[in-house]
Parts: structure tokens; sequence; C-alpha cells
């Protein structure tokens, strides 16, 4: 795929992966085959400032966890009131960072096809 | 989850679950009222989850009908908390991921629309009931 593509994709959707991540996306954008730009565009990633702000209102409830694909550890955190609070704390700095690595197995999954 | 990190996760799940256990059998927070729910603190409702405590230690002292009144969760937790330790040891002799390939299973399974929504019902309508009891 050609470099100003490459750059074009990394800035509307840079903000759905890790910074640390980002030159892994790269080397595999530019690998990628032209055929497949379309199938780029249509892709589906969960945007981390929504998922803050669920984890901050029904973080508790583990909704949060729902949101970014993480059914089991949703159910977890829903059965122990958030994991005795503790948990529901502990996401709201980690969430984030979660939903960023979801992103990026969706982008390395789909790509795999 | 890489199975590292999921071990360790489960590990401190479950050491988190005991800990809270062990203090509130030796402390009675709980006959206190104290409570950890973000939940109710903010809502003065009960939560899904509001009375497992209290469900876990009524069935240790072998009372399973009022365990199943406060909250069936209970039944839930207290096989999680008998299990989970059990299941760690063997995967770490063994050196064999099989809570991980369950979970996993587990996980895939909840998605699917089929048993999700019913679920979602079933923990809904826990949850109604929990509200009625006032807990």
């Amino acid at each position: 795929m050609n470099a100003d593509k490459v750059d074009f994709y990394l800035m509307t959707n840079g903000k759905f992966f890790e910074s640390h991540a980002l030159p892994e996306v790269r080397n595999k954008l530019q690998t990628l085959d032209d055929q497949k730009w379309s199938m780029l565009q249509i892709m589906q990633f969960k945007d981390p400032t929504t998922t803050i702000i669920i984890s901050i209102l029904a973080g508790s409830l583990g909704i949060d966890r729902f949101y970014i694909g993480d059914t089991g550890l949703g159910v977890a955190k829903l059965l122990t009131c958030g994991g005795l609070g503790i948990w529901t704390i502990v996401d709201w700095f980690m969430i984030m960072d979660a939903a960023k690595r979801k992103n990026l197995e969706t982008f390395t999954y789909a790509l795999m096809y | 989850m890489k199975p590292s990190r999921f071990y360790l996760f489960m590990s401190l799940f479950w050491l988190a679950g005991v800990s809270w256990l062990a203090v509130s059998f030796s402390n009675a927070l709980t006959d206190h009222g104290t409570s950890v729910c973000f939940f109710k603190h903010a809502t003065g409702l009960a939560c899904p989850s509001c009375g497992t405590t209290r469900s876990i230690q009524a069935l240790i002292h072998g009372s399973i009908w009022e365990a199943i009144q406060i909250n069936p969760l209970g039944l839930f937790g207290l096989a999680a908390i008998l299990t989970i330790p059990c299941w760690l040891l063997a995967d770490a002799l063994s050196k064999k991921t099989t809570l991980l390939s369950s979970w996993n299973y587990l996980e895939t399974n909840l998605k699917k629309p089929a048993i999700f929504w019913p679920s979602i019902l079933l923990v809904l309508a826990n949850w109604a009931w929990n509200i009625s009891k006032e807990l």
C-alpha cells in the first residue's frame, strides 16, 4: 500500500491504537495489498474515549468490559459489585489501553484473511 | 488475553474474593451495613450482585434455602471460590492451560445472542428481585 494511504489511515485511526503499536500497524499497512483498502475503511474500532465514559458511569456493572468485547470479564465484574469497587477504580485507568489492545487484535485478526 | 496475564488475574481475583470473605467473617463489616458497592452508594439501590457475600456466608453455615433467598449468585460465587484454586493448581502442575481454554470457550458462547440475551434477562430479573428485597 502506498505511503500516502498509510499516512492517511494512521492520521484518522491512530487514536484507536496504543502509541507503541503504531510502528507495527504502519509495517502491516505498508506490506498490505491495495485491494484491502476498502476493507480497512469499514473496519469498526472501539473508541477509547467512549469506553472511559462508560467506565466512569457504569463501570461497576461491567458494561465497559462488555463494550470492548471482554464478555467473560464483564460477567465477572458484574457479579462481584465491580470487583468490590477496586476493579472499577483500576479500570478507570486501564480501560482505554484495554480498548486499544482490543482494536489492535481486531486489526491483526481482520488482516489475516 | 495472554496466558500469563490471565493466570495472574485469576489468582488475584480469587485472592481478593477469599480475603473479602475472610474480612466479612472476622470483622462483621457487612453486619454494620458497610458496603463497597459503588452503585449502591451512588443510587441507594441494590446492584445485581448485592447480597452475594451474605449468600455465601449462609451457604457456609449450611442454609442453602436462605442463601438462594438472599441472592442465588452466591451459589456461583462459592462454586468459583472452591473451583478456581484447584483448577489453577491442576494447570500449574500439568503445565496446561485448560482454565484459559474453558474461559475462552465460555466467552465465545456467551457472545452468542441465544445465550447472551436470556442470561442478561436472568440477571435483570435477579436485580429487580434484589431491589424489591431492599438488599
